[in-house]
């Protein structure tokens, strides 16, 4: 294997012209790589709540601007019961998610989820205005898996967390301490397919249903 | 655009299809530069822009007819042609056959410095907006592939179209997609070349025109061709020949009734 | 993947035949080309993102060297592995070998252009793993044991019906006795069967739309989540990619994929895309505990140093396709290999051989909207024109081709003689033509008149009409 490979960066390196990178050129190329240069961003005038949200409604993702913890959690229990959901939820053991006043009747278990569980519900770490996406990152409190095994999924995001661009949301992902986590996701929408004769079908293998509730700052 | 007071020399590229098959594209395009004011030549050495050999790889045969085209040309103000494909060649693609000549690399450059296609030649070099002509008919138009893309052709042929008195003009669907003519493409892949020209004339149908007019025989060839097959009687022109006064003889594909 | 590119004449010919895949393809081209032209217009930046885009895959070409190194270090220093494969053979005996050491019984896979041009599919089978595909597409494929026929939505020659059909045979042994009609039940099934395979999978393996250099990463860009699924659930994940996938930064991976949901569905950005970074952590609950990631080359440097370097800038988006006249009548399994349209024209004769392709390059009629329409602004037009340049040099081309066009350039070579044998041509057919306005007949012109008349010329040549005024206007 160790043959193939210097095979390979062999001819790349003739195909470039050189032998060798000279440590200028090693210089300047690290260099490129280590900026932060504000490449073309897409620009725009909209009011970013009413951006975000639209944007992920045209994705057929619910979304509930709300003013109150009380709300949220209001909202949780009102989009189970619209869609006759069983009233049970594994939520993330990320502390983000901690002090909602969740209502009575709902089961929550706070763990990852496993693969009967039909409702996940999260936190995240960012959402993007310029897309209407969510940002979620793998971490000890908030697995991958509850973001595409069940077949909804809730996030509960807070109007401070809402970032311009992409790049910005990548930003929010990083840890200061452990750097570029396992997996980060950028989820806009619910999972979909237009497979079967270009029509379009929601919760081909992730969730069916995507519902956003965005906390307004006071 | 260009000094009122000199009177340029254009060398008129005739094209194969106008000269084998439709001269009267070619009188057309002399009377409408002569109209605009200026002298036009044929020169007898041109029979070809290559066109056939450099798609098809024969760059060897490509070279020399680029270099007849060149020499047959070379001293002449403007080079004008009634196809938005060979003027494309002369213009674009010359000169990639000449990397490694520098000499034949300037000529080629300079030639293509000089070479237009006959409409927007009119509209951008000359400064017409508007001619003097008339048809009788509701006219569509295909925008053929080399002369929209190569040479940004669109907009010029529907604002001379504007001008014509008579017409009633619908645009296009899909008039940006090719027709499947292709030059050789259309007998090397006869199949699917008639796919291709079956939905532009089934646009052309939709489009409720009687006349389609484009800038290139080629397109307008196949189209006409297909349309005849199908028992259409859909006028078809080359642009020129309206813009010219020239479009009252059959049509391409017509009888003489 | 075998090619059967050598059978492009026969194999466009059936798909001209197919009405259900001529009705598909109509609806492939409306849909994704008004999509893409709505979203191109609503972003102001988007003509500036192209040229952004270009510049910045000819910088990585330029600096493949130093990229590809980066690359592996940063992956190597998150903690995954990095195998290097110059054919598709050595890519396939890397991934069965990590399948085998992992103690695999059950593979998935998200889909991989690349894996098909691996063929890892045959290969995992032949070494006795069990795999499904897992993007909905490609999984009726396998089922079909048909390749994909476009390279963002494979299955779109399969109708609903074969779709059930498929379905009621291969989903009865998992207690879905049932023949589903409608598309939802139809999804619904195949989310249950694929449930399980996810769960039960021991190896994961997706491609790359993008490996960045900066981090390490790969990022795929998916809507149905089967990615996701497949990188996070089994305990090996293997990432397939090739070598010209690598751009430097995060910074760089997010103009590009500005550009590759726009220009491929018409989309701002797709319901997932995911970066994954070496594998799982110490202190996460879930994702693979191994990572690895298989760089092929197959042609690429090849491609890296002769005239097609642009190629290597190709994205995957499927734009010119979408936008081909050509691909639009014939759909993907004419080109007979894994890429069709425009860029598996100027592609599959660079992987599968000149020789064994030589109809993809000449069935265009250069028409150039595939370059109109690319978002890395590739000139596949020069580029298909350079294949057959080399075939001509080649003598590749047909030999009655070949004679008809040298009798063509020799007359065109020596005008007066043109002229004199043109006069005649031309007044015969003219005179003969002149009544009905077109032939429907005509010697050595079969080709012509298969699809359509061939219209009748007005009969002088023009310049031997011209040369005769001229002496009228001295008399």
């Amino acid at each position: 294997m160790t043959l193939a490979r210097e095979k390979i960066l062999d001819r790349v390196a003739l195909a470039v012209g050189r032998d060798r990178i000279d440590p200028k050129t090693e210089a300047a190329l690290t260099k490129r790589l280590n900026r932060i240069p504000t490449i073309l961003r897409p620009q725009w005038d909209d009011n970013p709540v009413r951006r975000f949200a639209s944007k992920l409604r045209d994705v057929s993702a619910s979304v509930d601007v709300v003013d109150s913890p009380a709300d949220v959690a209001k909202s949780v229990g009102s989009f189970l019961l619209e869609n006759d959901v069983p009233l049970a939820v594994a939520m993330a053991p990320d502390d983000r998610l901690n002090g909602y006043p969740w209502p009575e009747y709902l089961k929550i278990s706070r763990r990852n989820v496993n693969p009967k569980d039909v409702t996940a519900i999260t936190a995240a770490e960012a959402g993007v205005i310029e897309t209407g996406s969510l940002v979620l990152r793998s971490k000890p409190q908030s697995p991958t898996s509850m973001n595409f095994l069940p077949e909804n999924h809730i996030v509960i995001l807070l109007q401070e967390q809402l970032v311009k661009n992409l790049e910005d949301g990548w930003r929010c992902a990083l840890d200061s301490s452990n750097g570029v986590p396992r997996t980060v996701n950028f989820i806009t929408g619910p999972s979909k397919t237009a497979d079967i004769e270009q029509t379009m079908e929601y919760g081909a293998h992730g969730p069916r249903r995507l519902h956003v509730i965005l906390l307004l700052a006071t | 655009m260009i000094n009122e007071h000199v009177n340029p020399s254009v060398g008129l590229f005739v094209t194969c299809l106008a000269d084998l098959y439709r001269p009267s594209v070619a009188f057309a395009a002399v009377k409408l530069l002569e109209d605009a004011g200026v002298t036009v030549e044929v020169p007898r050495a041109q029979t070809c822009c290559g066109q056939p050999a450099l798609n098809n790889g024969d760059l060897g045969h490509a070279r020399v007819l680029a270099m007849q085209v060149i020499d047959a040309f070379a001293e002449f103000d403007y080079v004008v042609g009634p196809s938005g494909s060979c003027m494309g060649t002369i213009k674009t693609h010359y000169v990639e056959l000449f990397e490694d000549d520098p000499e034949g690399l300037m000529k080629a450059q300079d030639l293509a410095e000089r070479s237009h296609e006959l409409i927007s030649f009119l509209t951008d070099i000359m400064g017409i907006s508007q001619i003097d002509a008339t048809y009788d008919g509701t006219v569509t138009y295909h925008d053929s592939c080399a002369g929209l893309r190569e040479l940004g052709i669109q907009e010029q042929p529907r604002r001379l179209l504007d001008g014509v008195q008579g017409i009633a003009f619908k645009e296009l669907k899909d008039s940006i997609v090719c027709c499947g003519f292709g030059g050789t493409f259309c007998v090397k892949y006869p199949e699917i070349s008639g796919k291709m020209v079956d939905d532009k004339c089934s646009r052309i149908e939709e489009s409720g025109a009687d006349t389609v007019l484009a800038g290139d025989l080629g397109c307008l060839l196949n189209i006409a061709g297909r349309l005849r097959r199908r028992g259409e009687t859909t006028r078809v022109y080359h642009i020129a020949e309206v813009l010219a006064g020239m479009a009252g003889g059959p049509s391409i594909g017509d009888g003489e009734n | 993947m075998e090619s059967k590119s050598h059978d492009f004449k026969v194999r466009s010919g059936q798909a001209l035949k197919d009405p259900f895949l001529q009705s598909a393809l109509e609806n492939l081209s409306l849909g994704f080309v008004e999509s893409r032209r709505k979203c191109a217009e609503a972003l102001p930046e988007f003509e500036a993102l192209r040229d952004l885009g270009k510049n910045i895959y000819d910088h990585t070409l330029e600096n493949l060297d130093f990229y590809l190194r980066r690359y592996e270090e940063k992956v190597i220093e998150s903690g995954g592995h990095v195998h290097w494969a110059s054919t598709p053979d050595e890519a396939c005996r890397i991934a069965t070998d990590i399948c085998d050491q992992a103690k695999a019984k059950k593979v998935i896979r998200g889909k991989s252009m690349i894996g098909e041009e691996m063929g890892i599919n045959d290969a995992l089978d032949e070494a006795g793993f069990e795999t499904t595909e897992t993007d909905l597409g490609e999984y009726i494929l396998q089922l079909a044991e048909e390749p994909p026929s476009h390279i963002v939505a494979p299955a779109i020659h399969k109708t609903k019906d074969e779709i059930s059909d498929l379905f009621q045979v291969y989903h009865a042994d998992r207690g879905f006795t049932e023949r589903q009609t409608e598309r939802t039940a139809l999804v619904q099934e195949a989310r249950q069967v694929l449930r399980e395979s996810f769960i039960s999978a021991d190896v994961g393996i997706t491609g790359a739309n993008f490996l960045i250099a900066e981090t390490g990463s790969n990022i795929i860009v998916t809507n149905e989540g089967n990615g996701d699924l497949t990188c996070t659930l089994p305990k090996v994940h293997i990432v397939t990619a090739a070598i010209d996938k690598v751009i430097p930064s995060i910074e760089d991976a997010m103009v590009l994929l500005r550009l590759l949901g726009r220009s491929a569905t018409g989309q701002e950005i797709t319901a997932y895309t995911t970066f994954t970074t070496g594998p799982k952590r110490a202190e996460d609950d879930d994702g693979p505990e191994e990572y690895h990631v298989i760089l092929l080359d197959n042609g690429r440097s090849t491609m890296l140093a002769n005239e097609f370097r642009d190629m290597l800038r190709c994205i995957r988006c499927g734009a010119c396709m979408n936008h081909c006249p050509v691909y639009g009548s014939i759909g993907g399994h004419a080109y007979g290999w894994v890429y069709p349209g425009p860029m598996g024209s100027v592609l599959t004769p660079m992987m599968v051989g000149l020789d064994k392709a030589v109809d993809l390059p000449n069935a265009c009629t250069l028409n150039g909207r595939c370059q109109d329409v690319c978002p890395v602004r590739i000139p596949l037009p020069k580029l298909l024109r350079a294949h057959r340049t080399w075939q001509h040099e080649r003598k590749f081309n047909s030999s009655v081709f070949r004679f008809g066009l040298g009798i063509w350039t020799f007359f065109a070579c020596h005008p007066n003689l043109y002229q004199f044998c043109t006069r005649i041509v031309m007044t015969v057919m003219g005179s003969l033509g002149r009544r009905k306005g077109v032939f429907s007949r005509m010697p050595l012109a079969g080709a012509w008149t298969q699809a359509r008349d061939l219209p009748t010329p007005q009969g002088k040549t023009f310049q031997a009409a011209w040369r005769a005024k001229q002496r009228e206007k001295k008399q």
